[in-house]
């Protein structure tokens, strides 16, 4: 009853692009001594993971064979739902354990030496595939992405940008195809940007249109947005920094918005040894402030850094959704962090952290969550000698909807200077969760990184045990093996790489 | 028995005490000594251009023959190691041209007050008593004027290189700006200096003539090598703020950074494309300046830059490039950063523990991830996600929830989302039909949202959208 996603791609097609996106790392690995740095830089990484995932599934028994204990129905030892009237409970019960390999290729190309001083294309692609089924991971069956791929004219004074690009600023991501042109003053160190184009999907290399999004049903637009938006980012003195962000998003056919927001960042250091940042963002589609917060760091010596933080957070939600609608509430946190490092081969950092939730008017007498939410959280680096290191870190979250307690700690060794090797372990008990139960889980893995000057590859594998602690949920457990590989080859200059 | 051992211990000391006198060494010709013997110094030296000669040792063995006097070993004295390209005839001649004969040997190896053969090693003092600056007959040459350069002085050691008097100009403040003073003269330089030396910190060597211009010296180089020390950090440097804003200093004065910077000192951070007064560097190996992590890249960095990367995007692209931005901005399945190429933003068991992240919003999951094409799509293959159905069992099970859960709902309205699709909550919440629950809550401005998106409106509201519009 549970249900699923059928696979959109044959096992041939993802063999042919599989292939394809692998011979491409390789032909950069193989022309990675051959390039000019002057002229190329690329990036080729692969990834290769290996997971194990144990579906739920919808089940119903006749309300006639259930009892009540506690009053909680029960299924035997399951505890199953039932609504008023009906002649069924349901639960949810495990389906069979599905292996699969998903497969990330990225390809990052810049190319530049076109004998015009600043041009460039970029290209910035990801292939996705699974050497199992693609049904079991995110967009695995959406082969591939064209997430940046532009021609670029960069020059001391302005940049023009065409294709397909990204707006990074306080807004966060937004994609579009189009055009962007900015101009820069260096004695004032100001930025003016305008930039406009067909909009991507948030968090997506695809527009609102695309199938990625057909899970929208009903709700999903039927024509793209259009995205423009201007920018000023000035350095007015060595020590500060600011930016401001108006942005925009119309729906094509003009029946309405999709967002419409501002945002202002800046930073200031009055001294090396303060320094001030703030962020905020308005939604004026909504009339709400987004998120919002400060930050002050001082670092008395150089040994010592205190940090205080005050944030504010609501989430923005596209006005083609209905979820503005159901007026998400805010919260408002106060954080404090201090970092030491009391001898050179030590650092370690204590944190922690309180939220306030505003009022969500919505409270039951019978069903009240908590609107005060706590977050603590140490780690320590200790490099024992120069190729040994160790490290480990805890982290407490007591939240709305589930409540966290985490540690880990991994000891590592270098060899030599290329090889890296890796122990780690790690727990964590989930509580109070509100959706799938409660448990502990235990891990211990091994990691591996080898370093040339053409790449890196690189392992992990982990072994998990869960132990349930909700056993009538009927759930299963999460026991079992995740591993992952890399491969990176490089094309030109890679800041700190080996050479 | 007793009277022999006397008589031959006796013999035996007498014949070791003439033995001893009769092959002693002398240390030094004791000139004094000799007053009556020599009545010249041209007896026994003369001189010539580069030189003034000494004796032969038979010359000794005239008297010293066991029978006049008694035998002595003496060797005329090693060459002392110089780099002075002094000319004894030259200067001679040159004195007695001006002096007359009252110039003599004795004038500048006699000691003061002393008797003829009263004599020393000439003391440079003496000559600058007189030719030193600021005196009557200061002679403002260069130092090559009277001295070789240092890889023609073979005779010194590398020790006696390095011992070598600083002259008075070198001071601390001297190796910023030597630069100009090579310029200048760099034959001044080869007195002290070999090329070596200048390589050992200037990582521009080969491009620099005045550099160029110097001899290699194994002797230095050994020395340079074994000598290795940091180099002094500019005054600039070290000035608050200049890591951030050096651009401004390389475009003034690229010549500069070159003297201790190469290509691979900036492509340490840097990314291709670089600006262009890196590609003009030199492109050799520079392993001195490290790359760092600036002070602002504190442990929660990866969690805080919005402000640092929004406000001073170019400074983000000197080290970073874009792919490394979107290897988590957009979900990818790994992230990568400079210097270390594989890492992960979320912890290897990210997967069973994201819940609390999510309900804790300890970052804002949708800056990276779509939560329908991302979050949902997972969750409905896994089974978590909502068909519509309101009695499956989740959230933790409690029988009540539906009725009680507008205030989790709007804590955490991201995470409802990645379960539940909009129609779920439209099931209730509209007022087209249903039970017609209000979802509106605080703050809530419909003349806004309708202004800005009637669509939207119109999903739960069409006829009062009409009405409004007409």
């Amino acid at each position: 009853m549970g249900t699923r996603v059928a696979p959109s791609a044959t096992l041939s097609s993802r063999w042919v692009i599989g292939t394809t996106s692998i011979a491409v790392a390789l032909c950069a690995a193989w022309t990675t001594p051959r390039a000019s740095a002057q002229e190329w830089r690329g990036r080729a990484f692969t990834r290769v993971q290996v997971v194990e995932l144990r579906p739920l599934r919808l089940d119903s028994v006749p309300i006639a064979t259930t009892t009540v204990e506690n009053g909680r129905r029960m299924a035997g030892q399951q505890l199953v739902t039932c609504a008023p009237a009906a002649t069924h409970c349901f639960f949810y019960a495990p389906d069979a354990v599905v292996s699969t390999a998903p497969v990330t290729q990225d390809i990052d190309i810049s190319v530049w030496g076109f004998g015009v001083q600043g041009l460039r294309v970029y290209l910035n692609s990801r292939f996705r595939f699974s050497l199992a089924d693609e049904a079991f991971w995110p967009r695995s069956d959406d082969h591939f992405d064209l997430i940046r791929g532009y021609v670029e004219l960069n020059r001391p004074r302005y940049r023009f940008r065409l294709g397909r690009d990204q707006q990074v600023s306080g807004l966060g991501f937004y994609g579009y195809d189009g055009a962007s042109a900015m101009v820069r003053f260096r004695p004032a160190r100001l930025e003016l940007e305008a930039y406009g184009g067909w909009g991507l999907a948030r968090g997506l290399a695809e527009p609102v249109t695309s199938d990625a999004l057909a899970s929208l049903e009903e709700f999903q637009p039927r024509h793209r947005n259009y995205l423009f938006g201007f920018r000023a980012a000035a350095r007015p003195t060595v020590n500060s920094s600011v930016e401001a962000i108006y942005q925009k998003e119309i729906q094509t056919d003009r029946s309405g918005i999709a967002s419409e927001r501002v945002a202002l960042d800046a930073r200031y250091a009055p001294i090396p040894e303060v320094s001030l940042q703030g962020h905020a963002d308005y939604d004026l589609g909504t009339g709400w402030w987004g998120k919002a917060g400060a930050t002050v760091g001082w670092s008395p010596l150089a040994e010592l850094h205190v940090e205080g933080r005050l944030l504010r957070y609501r989430p923005v939600f596209d006005l083609q959704t209905i979820w503005a609608a159901f007026s998400p509430t805010p919260y408002t946190g106060y954080g404090l962090a201090v970092s030491v490092r009391p001898r050179p081969d030590l650092s370690i950092r204590v944190e922690g952290e309180r939220r306030d939730y505003g009022d969500t008017d919505a409270e039951v007498p019978f069903q009240v969550t908590t609107d005060r939410t706590w977050r603590a959280g140490a780690s320590a680096r200790w490099s024992i000698d120069p190729r040994w290191d160790l490290e480990g870190s805890y982290w407490l979250n007591f939240t709305f909807g589930s409540a966290l307690s985490a540690g880990e700690a991994r000891v590592s060794v270098r060899p030599m200077d290329e090889l890296s090797l890796g122990a780690r372990f790690s727990a964590f008990q989930q509580l109070g969760e509100f959706r799938v139960g409660e448990g502990r889980v235990w891990s211990l893995g091994g990691d591996v990184r080898y370093e040339t000057a053409l790449g890196t590859v690189w392992g992990a594998v982990d072994r998990y045990r869960h132990d349930r602690r909700d056993p009538e949920s009927g759930l299963p457990d999460w026991n079992q093996i995740r591993a992952s590989f890399g491969l990176a080859f490089y094309i030109g200059s890679e800041p700190g790489r080996r050479r | 028995m007793n009277l022999r051992l006397g008589m031959v211990t006796v013999a035996g000391v007498a014949a070791g005490l003439a033995l001893w006198q009769t092959r002693r060494v002398q240390p030094e010709f004791p000139h004094a000594r000799h007053e009556r013997v020599f009545p010249t110094c041209e007896s026994c030296h003369t001189v010539e251009a580069d030189r003034v000669t000494m004796p032969a040792a038979t010359m000794c063995t005239v008297c010293h023959n066991g029978s006049i006097q008694p035998q002595v070993e003496w060797q005329a004295p090693s060459r002392r190691p110089s780099n002075l390209q002094f000319n004894h005839a030259q200067v001679v001649a040159a004195k007695q041209a001006k002096l007359g004969m009252a110039f003599t040997c004795a004038t500048c190896h006699q000691v003061s007050g002393g008797g003829r053969m009263d004599i020393q090693r000439v003391n440079a003092n003496g000559c600058l008593g007189c030719h030193a600056a600021g005196k009557d007959h200061h002679v403002d040459a260069p130092c090559a004027t009277c001295h070789v350069a240092l890889t023609e002085a073979t005779e010194f050691t590398a020790a006696e290189i390095a011992g070598f008097t600083k002259p008075a100009d070198h001071t601390d403040q001297f190796l910023q700006t030597h630069g100009s003073a090579a310029d200048e003269s760099s034959t001044r330089c080869a007195v002290c200096h070999a090329r070596d030396l200048c390589s050992s910190c200037h990582a521009n060597a080969a491009e620099i003539p005045a550099i160029q211009a110097l001899e290699p010296d194994p002797r230095v180089a050994g020395w340079a090598a074994e000598n290795q020390s940091s180099l002094p950090l500019p005054a600039s440097h070290r000035e608050a703020g200049w890591w951030e804003n050096h651009a401004e200093d390389v475009a003034t004065s690229a010549r500069s950074c070159a003297a201790c910077h190469t290509q691979t000192s900036c492509r340490a951070c840097h990314v291709d494309p670089v600006p262009d007064p890196i590609r003009e560097l030199s492109a050799g190996q520079d392993p001195r300046p490290t790359r760092r992590v600036p002070p602002s890249h504190t442990a929660t960095f990866a969690d805080d830059h919005r402000a640092l990367a929004a406000s001073a995007t170019s400074q983000c692209s000197v080290c970073h490039t874009q792919d490394q931005c979107t290897s988590c901005h957009l979900a990818s399945a790994a992230v990568t950063r400079p210097g270390e190429d594989v890492g992960q933003y979320h912890p290897a068991n990210f997967v069973q523990s994201h819940p609390a992240a999510a309900f804790g919003q300890e970052v804002e999951c949708a800056s990276c991830h779509n939560p329908e094409a991302f979050c949902r799509d997972c969750h409905t293959v896994q089974g978590l996600g909502s068909n519509g159905r309101i009695d499956t069992g989740f959230h933790n099970r409690k029988p009540a929830w539906v009725f009680g859960h507008g205030q989790a709902a709007r804590q955490g309205l991201e995470t409802c989302a990645t379960c539940h699709a909009q129609r779920d909550c439209i099931q209730c919440h509209s007022a087209l039909g249903g039970r017609r629950v209000n979802p509106h809550g605080p703050d809530f401005d419909p003349e806004k949202l309708r202004e800005k998106s009637p669509v939207m409106c119109a999903a739960c509201h069409p006829r009062s959208i009409l009405n409004s519009g007409s």
